[in-house]
């Protein structure tokens, strides 16, 4: 009986389950780490929030008992005070900020896309453009900025010109290194399999580089926000940066701690909007991910 | 040995051509549009004019550089410093880890340069505040790739040195630290361009000398060719910190070096 079994079809049979078996357990052993370390990590949540904590209650009583005038430290409870009091002003520069940012970042995100397409189909294009981007990559950016600032006047458009150029690099870089480094075997596979080339770099190409446009993004979204206030530091009319330099100007530490606070605040939010795209659209990446990448800003 | 490095050098400069030629077509095309369209030179001088506006302001840049290559130095040492001692600290005990690490990752993804006005506040318009500033937004890529590194050794290596009672302090300094230096290296290559970038946005706000508050001086005076000077001598500059920190990278860990198949890639401001 087992004589007229067709064998191939059985070896077939079982490593198509086996496969499936490797990936479900994978699958199950990640989501398994995942709600542990999620556990974990809301019982590890108490240190640094208890430290945090901490360091404002030593704060604050520094301030008091050591009566340090408000101009050189405001107390904490000044400035979440000086936060509510000012609220109208704050939001009203915190927008300008948030205009430009999300406009120059949101450009950034349009023109790197076909550029990086562009540059992985066409080899003496990247041969060409690739050095010169690396090279430009190193230029420091926020020096432009004032470049900027003198043929554009002190508006919204050169900051957002600065965003865009500081949003791009990260971006437009990390989509072609994905775009590129795929696995030799799955290229292999494609082509053995007489997959076109468009369809290749649809199916597997495009799928390939999201984690790392992704990065891109969490980064550009950081550095966006960097380069338009560092463009309102040089000259502007509005904005948190400009609020920074106006606070700065006048001695008015309060005011300054607060705008700092929502800046920090602003950025927490871009960082976690792009953040929860990521968990959203490449969920089988992020499921998958043993460890989070640290971005690195200035 | 010799064809072999002839060889190379051809192919490097078959590769080098590209670039070349596309930098000189940027060239042609900047100083064909201002002769095109006839642009002031307050607007967008010809690259000629900047060459030689470097070239002739060299002795002013020079002296702003130096102290803005000062105030970056002595920034990014301090954050060495800080950096090396609070990983070391970090990875030895885990409640302070469980404290601490938190909380550098949440400050790292803020912006962190907009807090210089307040360096400035307290400490006038002399180099510290420039320091501080340089070596605040050093500080965080350097520690955080130093404790990566202290602690992502692979865990046979350490069942291996524990099979071989080695003492924790044994582990420490012969599988830990060597370990910990590529990335501590990357972490330096980036912090000497981020604290670059620190000392010239403190110099923005408030200053009287160095690179930054020539651009900010340029800026007011719509002084052109000196912003374009002064954008070529930061480019020096980062290169050569950036140079210096690989020079010294491949001298002190050159088994790494030489191992490395890709080269990181850096993004900043």
């Amino acid at each position: 009986m087992d004589f007229e079994r067709p064998i191939s079809l059985e070896i077939k049979k079982r490593e198509v389950s086996k496969n499936q078996l490797f990936l479900l357990r994978k699958q199950i052993k990640a989501m398994r780490k995942r709600i542990v370390e999620k556990i974990k990590s809301q019982k590890d949540a108490l240190y640094p929030i208890s430290a945090a904590l901490g360091l404002i209650v030593i704060w604050q009583l520094s301030v008091y008992l050591l009566s340090i005038p408000k101009f050189l430290l405001p107390g904490p409870i000044l400035v979440i005070n000086e936060i509510f009091a000012r609220w109208p002003l704050l939001f009203q520069h915190a927008l300008v900020t948030l205009y430009e940012t999300s406009v120059g970042f949101g450009i950034a995100v349009i023109i790197s896309i076909p550029i990086a397409v562009i540059i992985v189909w066409s080899k003496p294009v990247e041969k060409m453009v690739m050095p010169l981007m690396v090279f430009l990559q190193t230029i420091p950016k926020i020096g432009i900025a004032a470049l900027f600032i003198v043929w554009f006047g002190f508006g919204y458009f050169p900051k957002i010109l600065i965003s865009f150029l500081l949003a791009y690099f990260p971006i437009v870089i990390q989509l072609i290194t994905g775009l590129r480094d795929i696995e030799p075997e799955v290229m292999d596979l494609a082509k053995s399999m007489s997959a076109s080339p468009l369809q290749s770099f649809i199916k597997i190409r495009i799928p390939n580089s999201l984690p790392y446009m992704f990065n891109g993004l969490k980064l550009g979204s950081l550095l966006a926000l960097v380069g338009a206030v560092v463009g309102e530091f040089l000259g502007s009319k509005g904005g948190l940066g400009y609020l920074v330099i106006y606070a700065n100007d006048r001695l008015n530490t309060t005011l300054l701690f607060a705008d700092l606070v929502v800046l920090l605040l602003l950025g927490k939010l871009l960082f976690s909007i792009v953040e929860w795209a990521e968990r959203y659209l490449i969920s089988w990446h992020v499921v998958m991910r043993e460890k989070e990448k640290v971005m690195f800003t200035t | 040995m010799a064809p072999n490095r002839e060889y190379k050098w051809t192919i490097g400069m078959k590769r080098a051509l590209y670039p070349i030629s596309t930098t000189i077509l940027i060239l042609f095309l900047w100083q064909m549009s201002i002769v095109l369209f006839s642009l002031p030179e307050f607007i967008l001088p010809s690259p000629f004019v900047v060459i030689r506006a470097f070239f002739s302001q060299l002795n002013l840049l020079f002296n702003h550089a130096l102290v803005t290559l000062y105030e970056t130095i002595a920034g990014l040492i301090l954050a060495i410093i800080f950096s090396v001692v609070i990983s070391i600290i970090i990875v030895w005990s885990k409640g302070v880890e469980k404290t601490i690490l938190p909380l550098v990752v949440f400050f790292q993804t803020t912006p962190k340069i907009a807090i210089a006005p307040l360096f400035i506040v307290w400490f006038g318009f002399g180099y510290t505040p420039k320091i501080i500033i340089s070596f605040w937004v050093a500080y965080f890529p350097i520690a955080i790739s130093m404790i990566t590194g202290l602690r992502d050794v692979e865990p046979e290596t350490i069942d291996l040195t524990k099979s071989m009672s080695a003492t924790t302090l044994q582990t420490f300094i012969k599988v830990r630290i060597p370990n910990s230096l590529p990335h501590f290296f990357s972490g330096l290559k980036l912090g000497g361009l981020v604290a670059m970038l620190g000392s010239i946005t403190g110099e923005f706000v408030g200053s009287d000398a160095g690179l930054g508050y020539l651009i900010v001086m340029a800026n007011h005076n719509h002084d052109v060719k000196l912003l374009f000077s002064v954008l070529i001598a930061l480019v020096i500059m980062g290169r050569t910190i950036y140079a210096l920190t690989g020079w010294i990278e491949k001298h002190t860990i050159s088994w790494h070096v030489a191992m490395r198949t890709e080269e990181e890639k850096f993004f900043t401001a």
